[in-house]
């Protein structure tokens, strides 16, 4: 009998004794972005909201190395791959045991079927890949082998998978609805408005378009998870920037996104708990010149220009600092050329130059535009008319709205003379900033408001893309670029500063320059 | 006339100002600059890309024949595509016409039941302390920016006091009925989500209000102040009734019919501008949904969100046409 009484009480010490104040709390976590989620099939993403949404709920097939701070891939969801010797035929072998949310593994058959998807709803970064491919391209060896077969060499090809996300098949082909895609209907796109069909690390709660996507965390991930990682994500969408300040410092809001003014980041860092992270950024600010409109057709003109303009201030009083760009590639994407020229500010060489080309005074007339929503574009239109007109030109200072400008930019007669422009490496590659700027394929559209044509650079340009080994291909892309800056077809001033704030507490935050890959919750833990 | 004819000869009114009011949105959203498409697809889509969204959009037919088919979809029920929120715009009017619906009829009530006691103390202390401060609240009511007062708001009595929500609608009521959280809580008899619903729309309906709450303020002192000096006031007290009486029963009621036009305009007004209070305040509303697809010139976006509130305009001012009808009997048979 007392030996039964003291398994009883022993029994009942152990039911209550709380053991939960010993199992790990769930890590609850409030990021603020200033964009809607535009799109949460990640087939459709392209902004950095959207992006975040499909980072965290999907997995790419490969990674950025965020590890060693850059962006090239890394093995993912593909633990290794293969490279044909015409560097036509890609093979990936696939990661084992990796479970979607419904359960079910991912295989072979689901990247196919993504792929083919992304390429026949032509959304997205489809755009990256249909040059080299299209639907039947991609096959699938074995459940875990899967082959693209590339209609040429793509040197960007392996960087654009960063951004390759993986659905379950059978999960989206069971909620298909009517729509435009043939036999796929909509292809689940109404489905993945209330529920995802991935494999990453936290899975759909609950999204409402305009305030909130809340994400829970998938356990079987299969990455696994560590103490004091992130359980719950409260992705929230505040527009008003002094809101989003009042949330952050309040502790509503453990992170804030980067679209805050730099004067909204110099207020926060004075802030104690609160942490500003600097980093240089990806992204081009540069006034591209016009070349196919008088004067700007004249190379001596658009080299005078930009001696003339004043870099030192622009990038301490306008940007409150900022990187000096450095030709049209970002400093920190891989590929960029340490040893193109760069211009400075001399205004005797400009003036020398305006002399050499032969342009009348009188001609030297240009107009400057610039987004009327963005004030730090209009001060550096007010710097550079300041400067131009040292050296005898008109300028006349327009602001547009940026669907105005986006539809001046289609042709070269509706372009004006220069127009300021910031534009972030659209994929992982050093071909984004020279090809997709500088090739005669992208005239029409912001990115190529130069109009640039020059027969050795598109030349160039092509081989780079078609090279099959990485040091001939980055020889070429470095050639390219040299041979650009010569021609000053921008005045590229700034790679801006990417800022981004947390609460102290937040540990793990990476930035490597790829929009929203800096913002994957499963990185983050929470020390508070 | 009889009251029957009378509303229907004011529903007949309405048809033309709405069809006037479609072509109107519907033309200038197509002529405003910048290609719908390019900005949905984003400007490294290809041209073909860019041309097959203008097709499945039907963008390439003429104006007349967008314009029909857009009216045709309509009275089915199908406002078109959103481009920035990829589905029928229907469907996010739906979401979104609820919040802002919820949140200016209660700024509209703050408006009135702040509005309407202060304007007659204001009429009744004529010239005095009270009169004075009334009317400098008044001024500063209808000077201020709204999101200026409604960032002051926030910060006040949401990160000094901590006492309000800085953000949001909360969390929604178990039961979506009506979408309007207040309500679907009272149904569901959830009183803590009621309570929790409120608490959220105090600080964004009272920034809200404020500027038709001065208007009422200083209308119904107007009105009262000529009624008070009407004879029959005079007979009233003359016959002894109590002041109360005399102010709230009889003047007030004759001053407040020309008020009920204003409070209605405000109404209307109310909806379409919204805006810059639900940006502070992150309230998911019409209002902050329309300037957004402006912005984005999201075109089918723009006409749905400006025919809805169209239509709302509409209907609250025949309300108050009828209720002003039922406050001065004249006016139905008079029009």
């Amino acid at each position: 009998m007392k030996r039964f009484t003291g398994l009883l009480l022993m029994l009942v010490g152990v039911l209550a004794f709380p053991w939960g104040a010993f199992s790990q709390a769930p890590v609850t976590f409030t990021y603020i972005e200033q964009q809607i989620i535009t799109a949460s099939d990640p087939a459709a993403a392209v902004d950095e909201s959207s992006l975040i949404a499909a980072i965290n709920l999907y997995d790419p097939l490969l990674y950025p190395n965020v590890e060693k701070g850059s962006m090239e891939p890394r093995p993912h969801v593909a633990e290794s791959w293969t490279v044909s010797p015409d560097g036509k035929v890609y093979t990936f072998k696939l990661r084992r045991g990796i479970r979607f949310h419904s359960g079910r593994e991912l295989t072979a058959e689901d990247v196919v079927f993504s792929m083919e998807r992304a390429l026949r709803m032509k959304k997205g970064f489809s755009w990256v890949w249909t040059p080299v491919l299209e639907p039947g391209r991609i096959k699938a060896l074995d459940k875990y082998t899967v082959r693209f077969e590339l209609k040429e060499a793509y040197a960007p090809f392996l960087g654009s998978l960063l951004l390759f996300f993986i659905l379950d098949k059978d999960l989206v082909m069971r909620n298909i609805r009517p729509g435009p895609y043939g036999e796929f209907g909509d292809y689940g796109s109404a489905f993945l408005e209330r529920a995802d069909a991935g494999s990453g690390p936290y899975r759909m709660e609950r999204f409402d378009r305009a305030t909130e996507m809340v994400m829970t965390r998938f356990e079987n991930y299969w990455r696994g998870w560590k103490p004091n990682q992130i359980s719950r994500v409260s992705f929230k969408t505040v527009t008003e920037e002094a809101t989003v300040k009042t949330l952050i410092k309040s502790g509503q809001a453990d992170m804030v996104n980067q679209w805050l003014s730099v004067q909204g980041f110099q207020e926060l860092k004075q802030v104690p708990g609160i942490v500003v992270k600097e980093d240089p950024s990806v992204q081009l600010f540069h006034l591209q010149m016009n070349t196919k409109k008088p004067p700007l057709d004249n190379v001596k003109v658009r080299q005078a220009i930009s001696y003339a303009f004043d870099y030192d201030t622009a990038i301490q009083k306008i940007f409150l600092g900022a990187t000096r760009a450095r030709g049209p590639v970002p400093v920190r994407v891989p590929g960029w050329n340490p040893k193109v020229p760069v211009y400075t500010r001399n205004v005797a060489t400009a003036k020398r130059l305006v002399a050499e080309s032969g342009v009348p005074p009188e001609r030297l007339s240009i107009e400057y535009a610039y987004v009327v929503t963005l004030p730090l574009e209009r001060q550096i239109g007010l710097l550079l008319k300041a400067n131009l007109e040292e050296i005898g030109f008109k300028v006349e200072i327009r602001g547009e709205p940026w669907a105005r400008i986006v539809e001046l930019a289609t042709k070269p007669e509706t372009t004006p003379h220069i127009t300021a422009i910031f534009d972030t490496l659209k994929y992982p590659h050093v071909d984004s900033h020279t090809y997709g700027m500088y090739h005669p394929s992208c005239w029409g559209t912001f990115r190529c408001m130069s109009f640039y044509e020059n027969p050795k650079v598109t030349q160039v340009l092509e081989a780079a893309r078609r090279a099959v080994k990485p040091e001939e291909q980055m020889r070429l892309y470095q050639l390219a670029q040299e041979l650009i800056v010569r021609d000053a077809p921008s005045i590229y001033v700034a790679n801006p500063l990417h800022r981004i704030a947390f609460r102290d507490y937040v540990k793990g935050y990476r930035y490597v320059g790829l929009l929203g890959f800096d913002v994957a919750f499963y990185d983050f833990t929470i020390a508070r | 006339m009889s009251f029957r004819t009378y509303l229907l000869r004011r529903l007949l009114h309405i048809i033309p100002a709405l069809l006037g009011l479609s072509i109107l949105i519907f033309v200038l959203s197509r002529v405003v600059p910048g290609d719908p498409a390019r900005l949905a697809l984003g400007p490294d889509a290809t041209q073909e890309q860019v041309e097959q969204l203008r097709r499945e959009m039907g963008l390439d037919k003429p104006l007349v024949v967008q314009y029909l088919r857009y009216m045709g979809g309509l009275f089915r029920g199908d406002f078109g595509f959103s481009l920035r929120t990829r589905r029928n715009v229907a469907q996010d009017i739906k979401e979104f016409l609820p919040a802002t619906v919820e949140l200016t009829t209660v700024a509209m009530l703050f408006a009135i039941a702040l509005g309407v006691p202060l304007g007659v103390l204001s009429a009744v202390r004529k010239d005095r302390p009270e009169d004075h401060i009334s009317r400098i609240l008044a001024l500063i009511g209808v000077a201020l920016p709204r999101f200026w007062l409604a960032i002051l708001l926030q910060l006040l009595f949401a990160y000094y006091l901590g006492i309000l929500p800085t953000i949001g609608r909360g969390p929604a009521p178990p039961v979506r009925l009506t979408g309007i959280y207040l309500l679907d809580s009272l149904l569901a008899l959830d009183f803590r989500a009621f309570l929790i619903a409120l608490k959220h729309l105090i600080l964004p309906a009272f920034a809200l209000s404020v500027g038709s709450l001065a208007q009422i303020m200083r209308l119904v002192r107007a009105n009262m102040i000529e009624e008070m000096r009407r004879d029959y006031v005079l007979a009233a007290r003359s016959y002894g009734l109590p002041e109360r009486v005399v102010i709230y029963k009889y003047a007030l009621k004759n001053a407040f019919s020309s008020a009920l036009t204003v409070i209605g305009l405000s109404y209307g007004f109310l909806l379409g501008n919204a805006f810059l209070v639900e940006t502070v305040f992150a309230w998911p509303g019409l209002a902050f949904y329309g300037v957004d697809s402006l912005l984005f010139k999201d075109l089918n976006a723009v006409v749905g969100v400006t025919i809805v509130i169209g239509v709302a305009f509409a209907v609250v001012n025949l309300l108050v046409d009828i209720a002003y009808g039922y406050l001065d009997p004249r006016i139905r048979y008079e029009t």
